[in-house]
């Protein structure tokens, strides 16, 4: 138990770090490496909470994917980031006050694996008592997923697929561009 | 035997951390989250263990991949200047 507490208190610290190091940097390519670093403590967080699943979510999406989509939108970015005009008060305000309403509600949660939770009394319970009869199949997360709740995931997966699309739209090169017979060194030049 | 592994990973991570914030060139960054993903491979696998639930080890390959991927496509942005298409 204790060492449970120590290894989630050590990430907590690292990621609190981390972000540290965020605000404070002013280079984009910093940004976004210190991001995917982020995401990988992040995700061993959720390893460590046991939600393997998010984990491996976290990993896949938070540190791979989107951070070479960072990377893409990068290339048309300045390097360097302005230095903002505006004041930070408000913005440091807003946080503060978001975090504290947070943490706040944190207090009204149940234990984590309190059997008597809400979420474990109104309707996993059928679940788990249903799932071989009505779908006949050993994983009762399969099941949930792909039968009980499949217009969830039918609009989950079009939802995935449409922001796949599009984001192989944005990706891809000007046909436009590609059409007119510029000699290649003089696109280099141009890049 | 496995906390002490656990305890080493720690130490190696906090050492990689101060380089990442500290690191003089933006190589030194890319190789040191480089090396902050290899630790935490390691540190998954010895927290399954740890934790009696080697099953863990599936995340700590992902977790490989993605690392892999992620630096490729921070060193292909440097030597090529974008992602998409040849330039």
């Amino acid at each position: 138990m204790i060492s449970e507490l120590l290894i989630n208190a050590f990430l907590v610290t690292i990621m609190l770090s981390i972000a540290i190091a965020l605000i404070r940097t002013r280079t984009v390519i910093f940004t976004v490496i210190l991001t995917s670093a982020y995401s990988l403590v992040a995700a061993l967080m959720f390893i460590t909470l046991d939600a393997v699943d998010v984990a491996f979510t976290e990993a896949s999406v938070g540190a791979g994917i989107s951070t070479i989509l960072f990377l893409a939108a990068m290339a048309y970015l300045p390097k360097k980031e302005e230095e903002s005009i505006s004041s930070e008060f408000v913005p440091a305000l807003s946080c503060i006050i978001l975090g504290g309403i947070l943490i706040w509600c944190s207090y009204d949660l149940p234990e984590i694996g309190q059997l008597t939770a809400p979420i474990h009394q109104h309707i996993a319970p059928e679940y788990i008592k249903g799932s071989k009869e009505d779908i006949g199949i050993p994983n009762i997360v399969t099941s949930v997923l792909a039968s009980y709740r499949g217009y969830d995931t039918f609009g989950e997966t079009i939802v995935v697929f449409t922001a796949g699309v599009a984001v192989l739209a944005l990706l891809q090169k000007n046909p436009a561009k590609k059409n007119k017979s510029q000699p290649k060194q003089k696109i280099r030049e141009n890049a | 035997m496995f906390l002490a592994g656990l305890i080493a990973c720690a130490i190696t991570g906090i050492l990689i951390l101060v380089r990442i914030v500290l690191g003089k060139t933006t190589f030194d960054r890319i190789l040191a989250v480089n090396s902050l993903g290899t630790v935490i491979v390691i540190g998954i696998s010895i927290h399954g263990f740890y934790s009696n639930r080697p099953e863990f080890l599936d995340i700590a390959i992902v977790y490989a991949l993605i690392n892999f991927i992620g630096t490729v496509a921070v060193l292909k942005l440097f030597s090529t200047g974008s992602l998409g298409g040849d330039k």
